[in-house]
């Protein structure tokens, strides 16, 4: 049942874009929360957080995601929110922002365009383009959580900060795939 | 416990992600046979997880209907499979406690099987009857309700340790004979305990600290609440005792509720309530709590697989009530266990993959009765090698006993009932040995580690005197006022002991010298009366006795009795 919706979705889509005549943009599904379409990799270097309201380890690290938001805004690093439960209402996310203060720009990942984009498998999970468009790193935020049962006291290694750090230098970054400990995207297919 | 292989786990989930795409999940494995939600899976989450998956509970989202199940299917099928959920950590098979719970395999093959057949939802007509929980306190009317003042938990960074403290509104004695802990805000508060405060000291701390509460997970003078554990965790059933085994409460007391909280990621508010359920009559047996353990805890970086190992010979029969599993983030395994007079060996715990997360005291459903004569054994496996995710040390170190989370520890505390009153003066004259023990091979290593360290001298010194060790506490109590000369309670219990060793001249001189450094100490005076009065120095010792009466009110009647034994003398 699910299946045939999103293909219907992806087939409404397409159909509008021969009406408006344009490029078929890789990012049709993407929506602001005005239902706006959306490239979150407009302008790059960006930052794609995998979200999800009801995920509590993605919820434990609001504080951290804004921490380094806040960090690598000068360096015009943009983070953004990618929430890919379709069924969560503009309505519910906003809510969710105000709850978690978040200030970061989010949008909607209707139909997991962004999640087969980049690969990303759980929330949360973050996917850094440097600033020629190319993927430099996906994974975890950092190793607080070996496993849902193994929390470390504290990050030994804060991976999406050493990579954004590497590609703001110029650097390659030394571990550019990680892996995210956190509620499984794919159960919302 | 150990995880399945990630490889494993990734590849499942590949195969149902393809299945997914090739047929909406259409083809379910051969071997569990098509299963929906409503049929199969609801009662599983009903019976098992909705109890704290539900609003206003612990769980940190729902486990109710559908469209709850089947956004997390796959993760359902991969923490059940685990056995991180439900959580519970002692092995099945060792011990039959309270309120266990476990799912068995064939319902965890069934949530796998969900997960892969595309987690259908089924004929609407076969959901079970939502179960129904009962609203407000479980333990009926409580006679009192307490409540901490309200403590708001910031948004971000790690755990939080801090105890708040509930002077309660007692005008006399009264016998308790069930508690219940409502966290208040069951998603932020992770585990409690509740201690007993008889001392003020709680009260102080919690005045020096600006906002409600103090931070720290120490225990400090706080008590264990008259041979009970009293706490929650996710789950936990209120605890109830039989009137004959109530503990008291007296005016003036206060609780403290040791609250271990996990940050949102959003500010919270936590308000903990206790209710207390009053019992009309006194207790007439009293259970007792035994640790076993170590404090000689010493474990060098890198080491993973530290054991430690304590026994108790039990001098008269007796009942275990429950059991309390205690280390810190190093723990890796733990075991307990009894062998009998006839040789057989009882169960008492084995926790594989030790949490300090999931801390709890378990309670067995039937006591497990010990004739006199058992062995109690415990024996725990700790890990401070950089591969134990939860080392707090990166890189590791070397660490010791400590009540500091960084630090170690390594207690078993064992809730027993003898069942005899002569049986429970036996064992706590007998165990009070196996305490000191314990205390004087901690002392001894951190010792070994901090020499000069004078109130460890001091602490060791006074451990050996009650032990009988006369020489072993005269040379610490030496050492003690070598490292500090100025401290008057080192004198003083120098001189004790050299009393007991037949020593007068040498104990005369350090009760001068203890009030020296503080003439208003009445002990000193009083310990100096009675040595005076024994060689005969009838007007001196009067002297001091008189200042000891003066300074000691409390004491003027025993001093009395005193003075005129040595008055009596010296007719």
């Amino acid at each position: 049942m699910r299946c045939v919706e999103a293909r219907f979705v992806i087939w409404i889509a397409i159909l509008s874009c021969w009406f408006v005549a344009c490029d078929v943009p890789e990012t049709t599904t993407v929506v602001d929360l005005q239902g706006v379409p959306t490239d979150p990799l407009a302008t790059t270097p960006a930052v794609l957080v995998f979200t999800r309201s009801d995920c509590p380890i993605s919820n434990r690290y609001a504080p951290e995601v804004q921490r380094l938001a806040r960090r690598f805004a000068a360096d015009g690093v943009t983070f953004w929110l990618v929430y890919v439960d379709p069924d969560e209402s503009a309505e519910t996310i906003r809510a969710h922002q105000r709850e978690y203060g978040y200030r970061s720009p989010a949008v909607r990942d209707l139909d997991h365009e962004l999640v087969q984009r980049t690969g990303a498998r759980l929330t949360p999970e973050a996917a850094l383009y440097d600033s020629a468009g190319r993927l430099a790193y996906l994974g975890r935020i950092d190793d607080l959580y070996a496993a849902y049962d193994r929390k470390r006291a504290e990050p030994g290694v804060r991976d999406l900060e050493q990579a954004i750090l590497a590609v703001l230098a110029g650097r390659s970054v030394e571990t550019p795939r990680t892996k995210a400990v956190g509620c499984y995207i794919a159960d919302l297919q | 416990m150990l995880h399945r292989g990630p490889a494993v786990t990734s590849a499942l989930r590949l195969a149902a992600t393809a299945l997914l795409l090739a047929g909406c999940g259409q083809a379910p494995p051969a071997d569990v046979g098509p299963l929906t939600f409503t049929r199969d899976v609801a009662p599983i989450l009903f019976d098992n997880c909705a109890p704290c998956h539900r609003p206003g509970e612990s769980g940190p989202f729902d486990l109710l209907t559908y469209a709850d199940a089947r956004k997390r299917a796959g993760q359902i099928a991969d923490v059940t499979a685990d056995r991180y959920m439900p959580p519970w950590k002692p092995d099945p098979g060792y011990g039959d406690f309270v309120g266990r719970r476990g799912l068995t395999e064939e319902q965890i093959a069934v949530l796998r099987g969900w997960a892969e057949q595309g987690a259908p939802e089924g004929d609407v007509a076969d959901l079970p009857e939502p179960p129904v929980w009962p609203d407000g306190w479980q333990v009926g009317a409580p006679d009192l309700v307490v409540s901490m003042e309200p403590y708001t938990l910031g948004a971000g960074a790690g755990d939080v340790f801090r105890n708040f403290v509930i002077p309660l509104p007692l005008d006399g004695t009264r016998h308790v004979r069930a508690v219940e802990l409502r966290p208040g805000n069951a998603q932020a508060v992770h585990h409690a305990v509740i201690m007993l405060d008889r001392s003020g000291a709680a009260l102080a701390q919690d005045a020096a600290d600006e906002e409600p509460g103090f931070d720290g997970m120490e225990f400090g003078e706080l008590q264990r609440v008259g041979g009970h554990f009293l706490g929650w965790a996710p789950g936990t059933t209120p605890y109830e005792m039989p009137d004959s085994l109530s503990w008291t409460l007296e005016a003036g007391d206060a609780l403290v509720l040791q609250l271990h909280m996990l940050p949102t990621g959003k500010p919270e508010q936590v308000g903990a309530q206790v209710g207390l359920v009053f019992s009309d009559t006194p207790p007439t047996r009293a259970p007792m709590l035994l640790r076993l353990g170590r404090k000689d805890i010493d474990i060098p970086a890198g080491e993973s697989q530290y054991t430690i190992e304590d026994a108790y010979f039990l001098p008269a029969d007796a009942d275990v009530l429950s059991i309390y599993p205690h280390a810190h983030y190093l723990g890796k395994r733990m075991e307990a266990w009894a062998v009998l007079p006839d040789g057989s060996t009882e169960h008492l715990l084995r926790i594989s993959d030790w949490d300090f997360n999931w801390q709890n005291y378990y309670r067995y459903r039937t006591p497990v009765r010990l004739p006199r004569g058992t062995a109690l054994h415990m024996r725990y496996t700790y890990d401070n090698s950089a591969q134990n995710e939860r080392n707090p040390h990166i890189p590791p170190r070397h660490v010791r006993y400590g009540t500091q989370s960084e630090d170690e520890m390594g207690d078993l505390i064992v809730q027993l009932l003898p069942r005899t009153q002569a049986g429970e003066q036996s064992i706590r004259r007998d165990y009070s040995r196996h305490w000191l023990r314990q205390e004087v091979a901690g002392y001894e290593t951190l010792l070994l580690h901090d020499p000069d360290n004078a109130e460890h001298h001091q602490v060791l010194g006074v451990f050996y005197m009650s032990l009988g060790a006369g020489p072993k506490a005269i040379e610490h109590l030496r050492a003690a006022i070598r490292l500090r000369p100025e401290v008057p309670e080192a004198h003083l219990n120098l001189a004790t002991v050299l009393h007991n060793a037949r020593q007068p001249k040498a104990a005369e001189t350090h009760l001068r010298k203890a009030l020296q450094l503080r003439p208003t100490y009445g002990e000193a005076h009083l310990n100096l009366g009675m040595l005076l009065g024994q060689s005969g120095r009838i007007a001196e010792a009067l002297v001091h006795l008189d200042s000891a009466a003066a300074l000691q009110p409390e004491l003027a009647a025993e001093i009395r009795a005193l003075t005129d034994r040595v008055r009596g003398t010296s007719r």
